[in-house]
Parts: C-alpha cells; structure tokens; sequence
C-alpha cells in the first residue's frame, strides 16, 4: 500500500526571524539504514525495507532528505530550503521540524 | 540416489538469455504448465545457466508449517525470508512448499501429488515469487505488468492493478499491429544502452464482453495467436510505461505523470521487490531508469472498450 507522506509545499513568503542557535538545533540526523531512496526528477521515493512501506517525498521533502543524506545539520537544511524556494527562515525552520518529525513517525530516521 | 533424482524431468529456458532454467518432474507438468510462459522453449543442451527453479513431487508432506505472516505474500503463499536474506522459505495453503537459496541461486518447489485446484494456485504463487527473487539477485526485475512493441520498435510497459484494463489495453494494441510480449509478467535488465523488457508471454483473460463492447465481468481466456501473430522478439529496449486506470464514465484520455508516480506505479506492481535487502537497490535502480523514461497515464473509458482503432487513435501521439 502506498503510504503518501505530504510535505507541505506551498510555503509562503515572510519576514525573517531570529533563528534559535542553542547546541541541539546543530544536531546531525541519521538516516535509517533499512530506506533506500530513488530521487526521481526533483522528487524522491524512500522504501523501508524493514516495514515494506514506501512514501513519495514532493520537491520539498525531497530537498530535505537529500540534505539529510549529505550530512547537513538542521540550520544548513534550512538554509537549502531558504535557497531553494520563495520561503523566509521561520516558515523553513517550522517546515523542518514538521518534516523531521514525520520521517521519525515512520521509522525513516534513527531515533 | 534418491527416488526423485531418477524420475524423468523437462527443462525451460525462462530467459532469452538462458540464464534461468526451469526444471519439472513430468509428473507435475501439468501444474508447472499453467505458469511457464508459452514464449520460453526448451533449455539448449549448451546451457549454463545462472539460477535454477526444480519442481518435485514432495517426498513427505512434512515441509514447513507457515508461522507469522511471512516477509512476502502472493495469493495463499507466504515467504519467509531469513535475517541474512540467504534463504526463503516458501509455504502455500495447499500442502506446497519450498526454500529459495539467495546465495546459491536456486530454488525447490514441493507439491503434493495430484491434489486440488488450490495446489494448482499454490504452485503458481510459488513459481512467480521464487523466479521474481532469483532474478533480483541477478540484478533483474520481475514486475507484474504488460509490454507491447511498437512498430517504430520501441516497447511501453502496461502496468496497472488487476482490472485496470491493463490486458485490454494490450490486447488493442496487439490487434492494431503492435507486438505483444506480455499482458501478466515481465522482466526488465539495466545496461549501458538503457533497459530492456522480457515478455512472460501467456493467454490473456478478457472480458467476456470484449467482443461486442459490454462489459460483463467475467473473464474468459484469449489465446495470444488470437490477436497478432507470432510474437518476433522476446527483448526490446524500453521507451517508458503507461499506466491504466478504468473510468467507464469518462472519454479515455491520456496524461503525462510525475517519474516519482510512474516508479510507486512500478513498485505497487512488483511484492517481491523489498522482500531481499541484498537485491533491493539494484531493481530500485532498474524501476528508477524505467520512471525516468515517458510515463502516462491513461483513463480507459467505455468510449474504447473493445473499440482497438479508437484507443490506438489516443495512444498513437504517445507511442507512435
């Protein structure tokens, strides 16, 4: 069955805000070991071979996972999103949090 | 030497390439027959293939009990595969079994003597799986979907869920002059020139109201000779896939599709695809390269129900 994870995509542009700094903000994430992923013209499929569920990232969902393969911490990741779509640092950072906090729902991420 | 190694056996070449052999007891032909597809002959006596499948008589009905629901399931059989994915068991309902050794590249199917219709169902469950594996490990793809040539000589994956119309697609384009490979299964093979699609060539069942354009939804069975001619290839190179879908209410329409759309279509369409981790990233690869080519999907609408010229009017801007 597939499992669709909506990654909102219709960010907004707006005024900059102060970004918190504090040391857990610079954690890295790692990837479960059981996703294989196809990035597919903008996109990105993840499979869990442990669940045997597989989910369709959008553009931005996909921007997010491939900072999360190259290593990124959470304000670079941001940052890509910043850089890649019409979207101010708020609304990035809370788009990242909820992305983040959806992959781990799934086991898509080691807790 | 036991018992079953003196009975006398046919052997299958189920690839072109002979790389995978099918072998059966003669004595379970008449099970093994329902799945081997009609296009693949007789193993060359020069064959050194690369996996095997053997289909014997089970010496004991003490094969293995399912317990849990198994990594994979296809129709009543359960696969259960170990946590080195080195091996599988495979158990069916109708006292079938058998083990696929991943490593070793082969399989052995158990099935009772004689027996009921179930065992006839268990066999070609096993069959799909146990082939669908060992051809991952050799770094093809088993996918449940059609595949037509066109006649510029390029061919379309069909894919779609079972009465998505896919065999009715297929069968009008074979009508209107387009090869048929497959309507059910076929395999695909990545290489430097792109991938190329092997048809698993069987009869089709069409509705029996195909003929005179009311759909009753019953099936009856088409031999493929009914439709086209001798199928001339058993691989072609890959143009993209198109992706059916019935709306009877609507005009059949044609649109083009996302390559993320176009591979979670593959993948629905392929079970055994996350079932061995060891050869999962490799058919991931396969379905990716095939997503990245043309994908469509195409609404079937009674508009073109057994009317073949009028879909191959809507299709013909997509294949050609």
């Amino acid at each position: 069955m597939t499992r669709v994870l909506l990654v909102k995509s219709d960010c907004v542009r707006g005024y900059p805000t102060m970004v918190d700094d504090s040391p857990d903000r610079l954690e890295r994430v790692a990837l479960s070991k059981d996703v294989l992923t196809a990035h597919l013209e903008g996109e990105a499929v993840l499979l869990h071979l442990g669940t045997k569920q597989y989910y369709h990232l959008n553009e931005t969902g996909a921007v997010i996972w491939k900072a999360l393969e190259q290593g990124l911490d959470l304000d670079r990741i941001v940052g890509r999103l910043v850089e890649h779509f019409d979207v101010d640092l708020a609304t990035a950072t809370t788009e990242v949090e909820r992305v983040l906090s959806e992959l781990r729902d799934r086991d898509l991420l080691e807790s | 030497m036991s018992a079953n190694a003196n009975r006398a056996r046919l052997t299958h070449a189920l690839l072109e390439d002979q790389s995978l052999i099918l072998e059966s007891q003669v004595e379970c032909w008449p099970l093994v027959r329902a799945w081997l597809p009609l296009n693949c002959e007789a193993a060359a006596s020069t064959a050194r293939p690369r996996a095997t499948l053997a289909v014997e008589i089970a010496r004991s009905n003490a094969g293995p009990r399912s317990s849990g629901k198994g990594t994979l399931r296809v129709g009543s059989v359960r696969a259960h595969v170990d946590e080195h994915a080195a091996r599988v068991r495979l158990v069916g309902a109708a006292e079938c079994w058998g083990w696929v050794d991943l490593d070793g590249l082969h399989a052995s199917l158990q099935v009772p003597p004689g027996g009921p219709e179930a065992v006839a169902a268990d066999v070609y469950s096993m069959l799909t799986i146990a082939s669908a594996l060992l051809l991952g490990r050799s770094g093809r793809g088993l996918i449940h979907a059609g595949a037509i040539v066109a006649p510029e000589r390029n061919a379309w994956l069909i894919v779609g869920d079972a009465r998505s119309g896919k065999s009715t697609t297929c069968a009008s384009l074979a009508i209107t002059g387009c090869e048929l490979l497959s309507d059910d299964q076929v395999v695909l093979t990545r290489s430097e020139e792109g991938v190329a699609v092997e048809g698993w060539l069987r009869p089709l069942h069409l509705d029996e109201g195909w003929p005179d354009g009311v759909p009753r939804g019953r099936r009856r069975t088409v031999h493929p000779a009914e439709l086209t001619g001798e199928p001339r290839s058993r691989s072609v190179q890959l143009a993209g896939a198109l992706f059916t879908s019935v709306v009877a209410a609507e005009r059949t329409s044609v649109s083009v599709i996302s390559a993320a759309d176009a591979f979670t279509g593959m993948v629905r369409q392929s079970p055994w695809l996350m079932a061995d981790r060891r050869a999962a990233e490799s058919v991931v690869e396969t379905l990716s390269s095939v997503a990245r080519l043309s994908a469509y999907a195409v609404q079937l609408g009674l508009d073109t129900f057994s009317q073949p010229d009028r879909l191959r009017a809507v299709l013909d801007p997509v294949i050609g």
